[in-house]
């Protein structure tokens, strides 16, 4: 059936549409949001550590060795367990991050990882790092000390991994 | 309240619009329209798509300036639509909230609904993802650290995202199968949330189509979409521009946190989810009656399958009948049945012309027989003493109708005006006196039981069985579609039969 507008439909019906197309038109696209100050930039921290066994390798008695399967003898048994990484870092003498990571997995056997970004100011920063895990052969330690000139339009990137730290990016 | 503030702005916009062109009684089928241009439009923008870290950007640029006569308008209204989209489909979800269209069957719409509503936001979201600018950029860092948040997560994401040197071409790959993934997900889950449902409209009325496409292509002339700078995770972002249709939580997920944030957001999906079952439990603390669902008798019932046609539901379907040899015959599934009636008006065999002392469905409500409906419409026009009688018939979910009972006037209220068999309008007018029949209950083009009104008018016109009969009947029966609050209209026509009444005389 032919719908014959009247004049007041017809104008209703334009504004209507006009609003839909304003409010569709600002909002996909504003207001914008402001992330960082222009004198900021990011520190984006990374860790992705294989970890350090915890416990040591004992070997199995003969009664021991007997009682497994064929498949599965052998003559030490190892644990599968790794050992939590404690990691600190600081910035211009100021902690920043602060944390114990704890391995992965429902047996504490696979990697160690985080992720975190801070927010650092332009200029010359002093950053400190260290990354201590405990095992049974001791303590295994990595550290990261240097002065690095921040760029505003550059983020800085701080990996840790089973060599350590490693800076890179903002050193224009 | 917010069923008042409902009310006040379809009435508002009835003013603008014809009934069935009123966005607000349309926003399902207008989500499912939009849906298709995003479609159309997106599978032109695959064509020309270039999946890789450094041809995506320049791509959709050059679609969207070397193509200027169409490409830019393609995408603009790929991108509008989309933005539209999001805007019917949370207005749908609260208008069916409000108006409580969850309960009893009509509770696996609802549910099924609940999903859609993370499958389009992923579409969108991806969508954005592949221009791969700096809002690009925004949604990995942010999408990352939104997912990074679930505790299944072992490695964060984010490192993907680390610098211009983690992201590779296969992260594209990736993208694109989610982009063209994750909404046909979505146009099943669209298909198994109309499952239980009939006649469903998935492209509104002319007028209202071709408003809806005009102004999305007038908007895209005048305000295209265009891309922000490109992406580059070398950089960091001091501010981006974003999507407020589907970005809107993003900026939370920085000032609360990605945990809180998707807590949040599960919170309240969850809570959306279970609505259904609140309303029940509440329900039945509240005493009201329990849901009616339609029962056959295979006596009465010739298998004519007209019931089984007109079910809004899908509760309905025929099978062999139980000792007519070469007959079908009804069976409804209760769990479908929300009890509207609708089915009883389809009804042939309540024709009370037959035998009115035994006017026997085939098809039937039992806790409101059509049967006992007409005995006490019989009554109540019996009592009317005056020349003139008028019958007005409407619905539960329509104007209160109590307050137009008069000394001419009667009025009966059913579930739904597709409950009146047009058998009955017949023998009112025709046995009974009735001089008029006024048909009322909801605004046309939202039938609570989303056809009733339609069926009801096509039974008028011989457009549907059962029909009415007698072209004088059909000359005594006038109808004013109002929804709730339409006193005024329902008072106007009821004068202006009485005016016309006394002009015959």
């Amino acid at each position: 059936m032919n719908q014959r507008l009247g004049r007041t439909q017809i104008i209703g019906q334009v504004i209507f549409y006009a609003i839909i197309m304003a409010v569709l038109g600002y909002f996909s696209s504003s207001p914008e949001i402001t992330l960082q100050n222009n004198n900021d930039t990011s520190l984006k921290l990374i860790i992705r550590h294989s970890g350090r066994i915890e416990g040591k390798c004992e070997p199995l008695s003969k009664l021991e060795q007997d009682k497994l399967p064929t498949n599965m003898q052998r003559l030490v048994n190892c644990p599968r367990q790794k050992s939590p990484l404690k990691v600190i870092i600081s910035v211009d003498d100021e902690m920043i991050y602060n944390a114990t990571i704890k391995p992965s997995g429902i047996h504490d056997d696979g990697v160690l990882a985080d992720y975190s970004v801070f927010t650092l100011k332009a200029g010359t920063r002093h950053i400190v790092a260290s990354a201590i895990t405990n095992t049974h052969e001791g303590e295994f330690v990595d550290r990261y000390n240097a002065k690095i000139d921040v760029n505003p339009n550059h983020i800085v990137v701080l990996q840790l991994d089973d060599n350590g730290f490693n800076l890179n990016g903002n050193n224009e | 309240m917010f069923t008042h503030i409902l009310k006040t702005s379809e009435r508002f916009l009835n003013h603008f619009f014809p009934s069935k062109w009123n966005p607000l009684y349309n926003l399902g089928t207008l989500s499912f329209y939009l849906f298709f241009i995003v479609l159309a439009t997106g599978i032109y923008l695959f064509i020309f798509f270039e999946t890789s870290v450094v041809h995506a950007y320049e791509s959709v640029e050059s679609i969207t300036h070397e193509q200027f006569y169409i490409g830019s308008l393609i995408r603009s209204l790929h991108r509008y639509a989309s933005s539209l989209m999001a805007v019917t489909v949370t207005l749908h979800l609260f208008r069916e909230l409000i108006l409580r269209r969850y309960v009893g069957a009509r509770w696996f719409s609802w549910i099924s609904g609940i999903p859609l509503l993370w499958l389009l936001f992923a579409s969108a979201i991806g969508g954005y993802w592949l221009v791969w600018d700096t809002k690009a950029q925004y949604i990995s860092l942010t999408t990352a650290a939104l997912l990074d948040s679930l505790p299944i997560i072992v490695e964060p994401m984010a490192q993907g995202f680390v610098n211009n040197a983690a992201i590779s071409d296969r992260f594209f790959s990736l993208l694109i199968f989610m982009h063209v993934g994750v909404p046909l997900a979505l146009m099943l889950g669209m298909i198994i949330h109309i499952k239980r449902i009939n006649n469903v409209r998935m492209i509104p009325s002319k007028g209202l189509a071709i408003g809806i496409v005009a102004a999305l292509v007038i908007l895209s002339i005048l305000y295209p979409a265009l891309s922000l700078q490109p992406a580059d995770f070398d950089k960091p972002l001091k501010s981006v521009e974003i999507d407020w249709f589907y970005m809107n939580t993003y900026p939370l997920i920085q000032t609360l946190g990605p945990a809180n944030v998707g807590l949040l957001l599960l919170g309240i999906s969850g809570l959306l989810t279970i609505v259904p079952l609140i309303s029940y439990f509440l329900e039945k603390k509240r005493l009201e009656p329990e849901q009616h669902i339609a029962v056959v008798d295979p006596e009465f019932c010739n298998g004519c399958g007209w019931c089984f046609a007109d079910c809004p539901y899908e509760a309905i379907y025929m099978k062999p009948h139980d000792f007519r040899k070469n007959h079908e015959q009804a069976v409804v599934i209760n769990d479908y049945c929300v009890g509207c009636g609708i089915c009883a008006g389809a009804c042939p065999s309540v024709t009370p012309f037959k035998n009115f002392n035994e006017a026997n469905s085939g098809i039937d409500i039992p806790e409101f027989k059509m049967s006992d409906f007409l005995l006490e419409s019989k009554k109540k026009t019996s009592q009317i003493k005056s020349k003139n009688k008028i019958l007005v018939v409407g619905c539960h979910h329509g104007t209160n109708l109590l307050q137009f009972e008069s000394e001419d006037t009667t009025t009966e209220s059913l579930e739904c005006i597709g409950q009146l068999p047009p058998s009955y309008m017949d023998f009112l007018c025709r046995r009974e006196g009735i001089d008029a029949v006024l048909l009322t209950g909801c605004a046309s083009g939202d039938c609570y039981h989303r056809s009733g009104i339609e069926i009801q008018e096509e039974r008028l016109v011989r457009l549907r069985e059962p029909h009415v009969k007698y072209a004088d009947v059909r000359e005594k029966i006038a109808k004013v579609w109002t929804g709730s609050g339409g006193e005024k209209e329902i008072a106007a026509k009821i004068a202006e039969i009485k005016t016309q009444l006394e002009t015959k005389a």
